[in-house]
């Protein structure tokens, strides 16, 4: 009990709950689409579809089975990453290909998003905390209501107009897939990774100043000088090293919102995503789209989760 | 110093959300103009003393639609947000109080809900429920029932094994009191500071879906709906989408400076950790 | 006394606070200490005992304001240091042991990681490869029978006496010259406390430390110290050898502390105790103690009393003893 059980075996039993917790939710959207309002087959088919047509659209798509009987089959196809076709885009297109394609510059924005956040967060969240209840502390602290306060969309369009159309400096639509230029997607996804980060930019300065502040005042801070550390040492090790802890874990949970603010952005920058995706679905009724765009995005969450748990345990040795 | 200065931030805070609820509530029976009505005369006119906001591109006087829309979408945000404080709290303190098997099944199913993504399982909803604003409401709801049930029961858990409730247990009080009298005023608190950041969450999340056509759909006036018109005609009156942004941001600064206030009363006193 | 004293602190007064609102903690403190001698400072809450450690160390925030006539170690000023100097005498010169063991401790790193950095910090670059084996001694040293298991742990699997005794391994690595406890004993239990007196006692003697000994008990100061200091309200009001001022207290309240004391080990009845309570407001004129005194006259109430010798090193605050 003294000696920590090795990360990997704290993993195992967390992994097994995920994949869990995936498998309810895929449960859960599956059920909820097909008690859901709106008949797919008039919405694919139109209005002025014959009743014939619609008959053998269900039949085709099998609509007419028994809610579980469609479930297990939809399940046993997914599990082998075969999460069957879409049914609104020409063609009929293997729905993995279709997230396959749009999956990774959705991750590359938030990914870039994340990292733009946490970059501003520790330096404005440290020099608000050091500088506490001056000047810098509180413009920093304004700033940061106000990042919170703006709808990513809206703050989106002022960002275009200011540094897109105004100044000239970015392109104000369109993106460039990582795949095919890393430089490309750094620069055209800058503003939407901007747009998408000020909140959680917001968020995470708040919770380190205040994880700082209230480190500050413990104990084994205030000891520590007695022995004589340099103020880095003791910065970094005692008042830095213990505010990780709620900084981390409140990182783990703005994700959710991290990935609700990309579906919009994408659209206004014209980024080949999965949100975009999923509105275009969820225009078009295309269940199977829908169902699995959603459970994408309850995959990167719980995956995300799961990884913030783990390095939330490793800081903490009071978890086990 | 830093004191002094949140407070004058929270009064600030507060005075716009009072100015901005009465706007809302009185503006419209104000207002000379219509929301929806098209007035051809006057499309996309620029800010002037007669349109503070200017016009849109059916010639509707914006602020007017801005005041209009801003009521619905506080209705919206409002209604779901307390029927999820309603539910989740109700379940939160359920789960703390009474524990057992119901209620971990109960956690398990509120954290399978937190883990979607907030706008995709709006997004989702309104696919499976149809357009509609009374579907946004039921989808803000599912949003924040399981934050409010997870608070409640952190924050349950914590009081219930205070002395004065253990008393009332042991002196034969009726549960449904202990629950009401003992334990509910005593998370009330943390709850309160939750809804406010619920109504300007929910504001902003009615505001994505109408943005994006999935939400309250036009010539409905919302705020969302507003930004998406002005978002079509950005270039030539820009005027539209940045004022009614505007708008929205200050409703949620007063409402994000509001609850900031709240949480800094209570502070010494309860920590609320979700 | 005729060896230079380690300690030289004349005229000590602290306050805190800012622009017109200060309060003094410690108004006028003066003691010396010399090599391996135990000094006992002792005083109930508020009198300002733990205030006048943390003032010779430095360790007082932003908000207090510290002076003093004379402030020497080893013969060195130590006002006319600066923060660097300063910091530079902490730990390895002079170091602090303080009330709360499990405060002491960063949770988030084991024991280990405390007594390597104290062990570098005195050893220097150099001492990397060994501290191992140097912990593990020293926390034998302070009794602890299983120093491998206890330098992996992290302070919350600890108990609180264990703890203490790290802290005080931790110390020892450092190997000062001056070591100021404040009440290194008092949230132990008393089992606890007596082992942790005698690990200070036998440390401090192989050392060849000496140490301020800040505590509220007169009994373990009894036990420890050579020499005591009685501090009231910010002041001291009787210093000299234990023996004398436990036989033959020269202040009032030195008395109604020792008689508090040695009633509670007779198991009176009827326990003896000082009238009033600690801590209230100083008056403008006269004896700070005044108010509680129960052999007071007219003057005490109107002029302060110094701190005068009634013995050869032995002083006392009183106009009791101006006959």
């Amino acid at each position: 009990m003294l000696v920590r059980a090795p990360l990997v075996a704290r993993a195992l039993p967390r992994l097994g709950a995920v994949a869990l917790l995936a498998l309810f939710g895929a449960a859960a959207v599956f059920f909820a689409m097909r008690a859901g309002h709106g008949d797919p087959a008039l919405t694919v088919l139109g209005d002025q579809a014959t009743p014939e047509a619609i008959a053998a659209f269900r039949e085709r798509w099998k609509l007419n089975d028994p809610v579980i009987v469609q479930f297990w089959r939809w399940l046993s196809r997914a599990v082998v990453g075969d999460f069957g076709v879409s049914m609104t885009v020409a063609g009929g297109e293997p729905i993995a290909r279709l997230i396959g394609l749009r999956l990774p510059n959705t991750l590359f924005l938030g990914l870039y998003a994340l990292f733009l956040a946490i970059t501003v967060s520790l330096i404005a969240g440290t020099v608000s905390a050091l500088r506490h209840g001056r000047m810098v502390d509180s413009a920093a602290t304004s700033l940061a209501v106000l990042g919170i306060s703006m709808p990513d969309f809206w703050l989106s369009y002022v960002l275009v107009y200011a540094l897109a159309l105004g100044a000239g400096l970015f392109p104000s639509y369109g993106f460039t897939p990582p795949g095919e230029s890393l430089a490309g997607a750094l620069y055209s996804g800058f503003l939407p990774a901007l747009a998408i980060s000020a909140p959680m930019a917001a968020a995470f300065t708040r919770i380190l100043r205040t994880a700082l502040l209230e480190t500050l005042y413990r104990d084994h801070v205030r000891v520590a000088p007695s022995v004589g550390y340099p103020e880095g040492f003791i910065f970094l090790h005692h008042i830095f090293r213990n505010a990780l802890i709620p900084y981390v874990t409140v990182i783990g949970l703005q994700v959710r919102y991290l990935l609700g603010g990309t579906v919009v952005v994408e659209r206004i920058f014209g980024v080949n995503g999965i949100g975009t995706l999923m509105v275009d679905a969820a225009f078009g009724r295309d269940y199977p789209l829908v169902q699995a765009c959603a459970l994408t995005f309850l995959a990167i969450v719980l995956l995300v989760n799961f990884v913030v748990d783990l390095i939330c345990t490793a800081l903490d040795p009071r978890q086990s | 110093m830093i004191g002094a200065l949140k407070n004058k931030l929270v009064l600030f805070g507060a005075c716009i959300t009072t100015v901005l609820v009465l706007a809302v509530v009185i503006g419209p029976w104000v207002s000379p103009y219509s929301a929806t009505e098209a007035d051809f005369m006057a499309l996309l006119a620029p800010p002037s003393l007669s349109h503070p906001f200017g016009t849109d591109s059916f010639g509707r006087d914006v602020l007017t639609r801005i005041l209009y829309g801003a009521r619905v979408s506080l209705v919206v945000s409002v209604s779901g947000v307390l029927a999820a404080a309603l539910i989740g709290t109700a379940a939160g303190m359920a789960s703390a109080y009474f524990g057992g098997f119901g209620s971990s099944v109960m956690m398990r199913l509120s954290d399978l809900l937190f883990s979607f993504p907030s706008f995709v399982l709006a997004l989702f909803m309104m696919v499976v429920l149809g357009y509609g604003v009374a579907n946004i409401a039921v989808a803000i709801a599912l949003i924040y029932i399981p934050i409010f049930a997870r608070l409640s029961r952190n924050m349950a858990l914590l009081v219930k094994d205070e002395p004065w409730v253990q008393a009332a247990i042991l002196l034969g009080q009726p549960t449904r009191s202990i629950l009401l009298r003992e334990i509910l005023p005593n998370i009330a608190a943390p709850i309160f500071v939750q809804i406010a950041l619920g109504i300007a969450f929910g504001i902003v999340i009615e505001a994505g879906l109408s943005f994006l056509g999935l939400g309250v759909q036009p010539p409905a006036p919302s705020l969302g709906t507003i930004m998406a018109d002005g978002r079509e005609y950005f270039q030539r009156a820009p005027w539209v989408l940045t004022l009614s942004g505007v708008a929205v941001s200050i409703a949620l600064l007063g409402l994000n400076l509001l609850s900031d206030g709240l949480r800094d009363v209570m502070d010494p006193k309860l920590r609320a950790r979700l | 006394m005729t060896e230079a004293p380690l300690l030289t602190v004349e005229g000590l007064r602290t306050r805190f606070g800012g622009a017109g609102r200060s309060v003094p903690a410690v108004r006028d403190v003066s003691f010396s200490i010399g090599r391996k001698e135990v000094l006992g400072l002792i005083g109930e809450s508020g009198s300002g005992k733990t205030v006048t450690g943390l003032s010779i160390l430095r360790l007082l925030p932003d908000h207090a304001t510290v002076n003093a006539r004379v402030l020497a170690f080893k013969g060195r000023d130590l006002s006319s240091l600066d923060d660097e100097a300063f910091r530079v005498l902490r730990g390895v010169e002079m170091a602090m042991i303080f009330q709360d063991p499990v405060g002491s401790f960063n949770p988030a790193k084991t024991v280990g990681w405390h007594l390597q950095n104290a062990i570098l910090r005195r050893e220097g670059p150099g001492g990397a490869a060994s501290w191992a084996e140097q912990a593990a001694a020293m926390l034998a040293d302070v009794g602890i029978r299983a120093p491998a298991r206890v330098l992996a742990s992290y302070p919350h699997q600890l108990s609180g006496g264990m703890l203490q005794r790290a802290l005080i391994a931790m110390i020892i690595a450092l190997k000062p010259s001056l070591i100021i406890a404040d009440e290194p004993t008092t949230n132990l239990d008393n089992l606890v406390e007596r082992q942790i007196l005698d690990l200070i006692r036998l440390h401090q003697d192989k050392l060849g430390a000496s140490v301020l000994f800040i505590t509220h008990d007169l009994g373990i100061a009894g036990d420890i110290c050579d020499r005591i200091a009685v501090m009231y309200a910010g002041e001291i009001v009787e210093i000299g050898p234990t023996e004398e001022v436990l036989k033959r207290p020269r202040h009032p309240y030195s008395a109604g502390l020792l008689a508090t004391s040695q009633s509670l080990d007779r198991g009176d009845a009827e326990l003896f105790e000082l009238p009033g309570e600690p801590g209230g407001r100083i008056p403008e004129a006269g004896c700070a103690f005044a108010a509680r005194c129960r052999a007071v006259m007219p003057k005490c109430r109107q002029e302060s009393p110094a701190l005068v010798p009634v013995d050869p090193d032995h002083q006392a605050r009183c106009w009791l003893n101006d006959r």
